[in-house]
């Protein structure tokens, strides 16, 4: 019994000894100092400084959107048709820097697939258009017609037929009124409730898989890597397949596939580095809180890192001097360099950025050990 | 109670002791492993983790064992009632044997889930399968009775490896020194009441990761002797507590104050279980039998040498672990890292030239493609997948596959993790030194 303790009373002595050795001898080489970084700030400047007035603005083209087709649909003359034009390039324009915060107030009504589904299946739109009766449509809530409506449905039918094929059909020209109504009706929706739940939303400063900084960085990872990088870029380039996909960038019909992947480059780049929707301020920033952790490879920081692959991709697409789809099937090789570029950005944000945030990535309700 | 009287004499082994420690393991054991399986039942995980995936991840040479479709189910009733049984003392011998079985196939289905306290699930019922836990305080005798000593120093000895092994996998450079990954996962519960404040603040990284490190190592000592009993057991209830608050770890921390139970005296349990099994009736009592199968015996003695043992197989490979995880698992390297990965596949088909990267979530869950980034052994063989799909699909007979590759470890920038030139379907799954990782850019010295 006391042999007993002597060698357990020796054995603690030992380790306490060892460890507290080791301590001394040894420099603090840990992560730099941690004092606390305000999460609640940096949620209430992205909410209030980006989401709501970015939700805004989107809401107002789409308004202009629905106004314009419903004008054109009453009168289907050249001037009203311009006007449509323009409205609807605006709404998809304004759509691209709400297209990646689909939580919180967004979050339920599949706001994204329901706006930007692409390429759509024109088959079945212009199907529906030519048959349409006023109420016919198709209940556009289903997942099965969500290629069958939002901007890219819009976008075929306004610029995939001549002014004088529309002038032919009242039928045509409803339907696009229809279709810019539902567009509309879910921007209104989803700003009314950003203007409405934002201060709740912002108050929840929390560190759970399901808190707002949470799902934000998440939604963002997901969609530079899914939609920017895969969606715009990747699939018709034919990265994911063996042949490309011209066809299938966004926004075919009107040509505005490289304006569009450039507004929401540029959307990324300014919510990750806190740069204010009206671009008159900045404020704490997913890239601010990343240099408050001290997070750099050598002496360069991530957050200019991952800046640097916004701006490489940004001069890789403002060198493309035509619309994605004919790069693709020019010299597909352009369009894969930008793919490349983007890849590195999405390495950096999903893996080095979330890491150091502590944020899981695509968080799995599971237990850990 | 001296359980390390030295030397240890085979008589003081072979001597009698009452069987309440054993029949209070037996008994939570078997009740905590019930509601464990009913709370994953219920949260949807039989659904989510075994039969929504398409394809699942297997143990080498256990690539047979798969989920049973809606059989599936069955197998976690089964289970459930395996574990009550066992609990009860019910035909012990068979209802500890099914509980082994089936807890064990239904992690083997995928490794994905892996997780180091359902290995010790596992290990802990191959030891109660061993043990007749069933000879007192059970539904075949409600009544106490004796056992051999080792049979009460076994677990004890089982459950304080557990301990001992998880504190020296911390004693590294990155746990020590880096604080990692504590560092980084702290601050994400600075929401908590009172120490939350704390938690992002270098010191209390340092301070959790020494005092983890301390305790692990300790505990099993403190809670061998009387005198230190009753305030360790308060620290293994206030660390577990701990742990369940700032990580999500289920029902690993109930599972480890229970075994802790198994270091107090059987004066102490027969507290507890003669009131509780004093109220049934004396059942026929079955005649116990002093003498135990030298063969269980054997086999207990194999057991734990297996076990003292098998953690050190890292040794054998080159590299570091942390990195290339060979000899990671069944090792209780609990909470050591935090590794983040981002790994896509390119396929190349030889006859045409053709090339493709494939997008992982048309083939795995996002949980799976999660594991799948930063394992060597999830990669090969989701790579060995691929090219058997698009053979078996697409009618290309030999697909190759390349990784891209980024892997994160405690903090450290990304780095290219997989050869990007090494067709993947020309390497074999196996234990032998994986050759084609590239080598971790750092050291991390240590255990």
């Amino acid at each position: 019994m006391t042999s007993a303790k002597a060698v357990f009373t020796t054995t603690c002595t030992g380790i306490l000894a060892g460890l507290a050795l080791l301590l001394t001898s040894c420099e603090n080489t840990g992560v730099g100092p941690s004092d606390t970084w305000d999460r609640a700030a940096m949620l209430e400047h992205q909410t209030s400084h980006f989401i709501v007035p970015a939700f805004q603005a989107y809401s107002d083209a789409a308004a202009d959107l629905e106004l314009s087709a419903s004008a054109f649909a009453t009168a289907a003359d050249q001037a009203h048709f311009d006007a449509l034009e323009d409205a609807l390039g605006s709404t998809y324009i304004a759509w691209q820097s709400v297209s990646f915060l689909e939580v919180g107030p967004s979050e339920s009504v599949a706001l994204r697939y329901r706006t930007n589904t692409y390429p759509t299946d024109t088959t079945t739109v212009i199907a529906t258009a030519q048959q349409y009766t006023g109420t016919s449509a198709p209940n556009f809530q289903l997942p099965s017609t969500y290629d069958q409506q939002g901007l890219p449905a819009l976008d075929y039918l306004i610029h995939g037929n001549t002014l004088a094929e529309l002038q032919s059909s009242t039928e045509l020209t409803a339907y696009i009124a229809r279709l810019a109504g539902e567009v509309a009706t879910l921007a209104q929706t989803a700003a009314n409730d950003w203007a409405t739940q934002a201060e709740s939303f912002a108050s929840d400063a929390g560190t759970s898989a399901s808190a707002p900084t949470n799902k934000l960085a998440n939604d963002f990872v997901f969609h530079f890597e899914k939609e920017l990088r895969a969606g715009k870029v990747g699939i018709p380039a034919g990265v994911f397949s063996s042949v490309t996909f011209p066809e299938k960038v966004e926004a075919r019909f009107s040509g505005d596939s490289k304006a569009l992947f450039l507004a929401s480059l540029r959307a990324h780049q300014m919510f990750f580095s806190g740069t204010a929707f009206d671009s008159l301020s900045t404020g704490p920033s997913f890239a601010g809180y990343l240099d408050h952790l001290d997070i750099k490879e050598g002496t360069e920081m991530l957050s200019d890192r991952i800046i640097g692959t916004f701006k490489g991709a940004s001069s890789l697409a403002a060198a493309i001097d035509t619309t994605f789809e004919e790069q693709t099937r020019d010299d597909a090789m352009r369009m894969l360099e930008l793919y490349d570029e983007l890849q590195r950005g999405v390495v950096l944000a999903k893996v080095d950025m979330m890491q150091a945030m502590n944020i899981k990535v695509d968080y799995v309700d599971a237990d850990g050990d | 109670m001296a359980t390390k009287a030295q030397p240890v004499p085979l008589s003081y082994l072979k001597g009698p002791t009452s069987v309440a420690p054993l029949a209070s393991f037996r008994l939570l054991f078997g009740l905590l492993m019930a509601v464990s399986l009913v709370r994953f039942w219920a949260n949807g995980w039989i659904e989510s983790l075994y039969l929504e995936p398409e394809f699942h991840f297997t143990y080498l040479g256990l690539d047979w064992v798969r989920p049973l479709g809606v059989w599936t189910y069955a197998l976690f009733g089964l289970c459930f009632v395996a574990a009550l049984a066992m609990a009860m003392g019910w035909r012990y011998r068979w209802s500890t044997l099914v509980f082994f079985l089936s807890f064990t196939y239904i992690e083997a289905m995928d490794k994905t889930t892996y997780l180091n306290h359902y290995y010790f699930i596992s290990m802990a019922a191959l030891l109660l399968l061993l043990l007749p836990a069933d000879r007192g305080f059970s539904w075949r005798n409600t009544r106490d009775a004796e056992v051999p000593r080792w049979m009460v120093l076994a677990p004890m000895l089982f459950v304080g490896m557990v301990y001992f092994y998880a504190g020296l996998a911390k004693l590294n450079t990155d746990w020590l020194f880096r604080a990692q990954p504590l560092a980084l996962w702290l601050p994400g519960c600075t929401n908590l009441p009172i120490i939350g404040r704390f938690l992002e603040q270098n010191w209390a990284h340092y301070a959790f990761s020494w005092a983890g490190a301390l305790y692990d190592l300790t505990i099993p000592f403190f809670l061998c002797f009387r005198r230190t009993r009753p305030v360790a057991f308060l620290v293994v209830i206030v660390f577990h507590i701990l742990t369940r608050v700032l990580f999500p770890i289920g029902m690993f921390p109930f599972i480890m104050v229970a075994a802790a139970l198994i270091f107090f005296p059987a004066s102490a349990h027969k507290r507890f279980l003669i009131p509780l099994f004093g109220q049934f009736p004396q059942r026929h009592r079955t005649p116990v039998s002093r003498t135990t199968p030298a063969f269980a015996q054997t086999l207990v003695a194999l057991f734990l040498a297996f076990q003292l043992l098998l953690p050190w197989r890292y040794l054998i490979y080159p590299g570091e672990l942390f990195w290339h995880e060979q000899g990671f698992r069944f090792s209780w390297r609990v909470m050591l890292m935090e590794k983040q990965g981002y790994t896509t596949f390119t396929c190349v088909d030889p006859a045409n030239g053709e090339r493709w990267t494939v997008q992982n979530h048309q083939f795995l869950t996002p949980f799976q493609e999660k594991q799948m980034a930063f394992q060597p052994d999830f990669i090969l063989e989701y790579a060995h997948h691929l090219s058997h799909h698009f053979e078996q699909l697409e009618n290309r007979p030999h697909v190759q596959v390349f990784a891209q590759s980024y892997v994160a470890l405690n903090g450290r920038s990304s780095q290219l993790f997989v050869r990007p030139d090494v067709d993947l379907t020309t390497a074999q799954r196996g234990l032998h030194t994986i050759d084609w990782l590239l080598p971790f850019n750092d050291t991390i010295h240590g255990l």
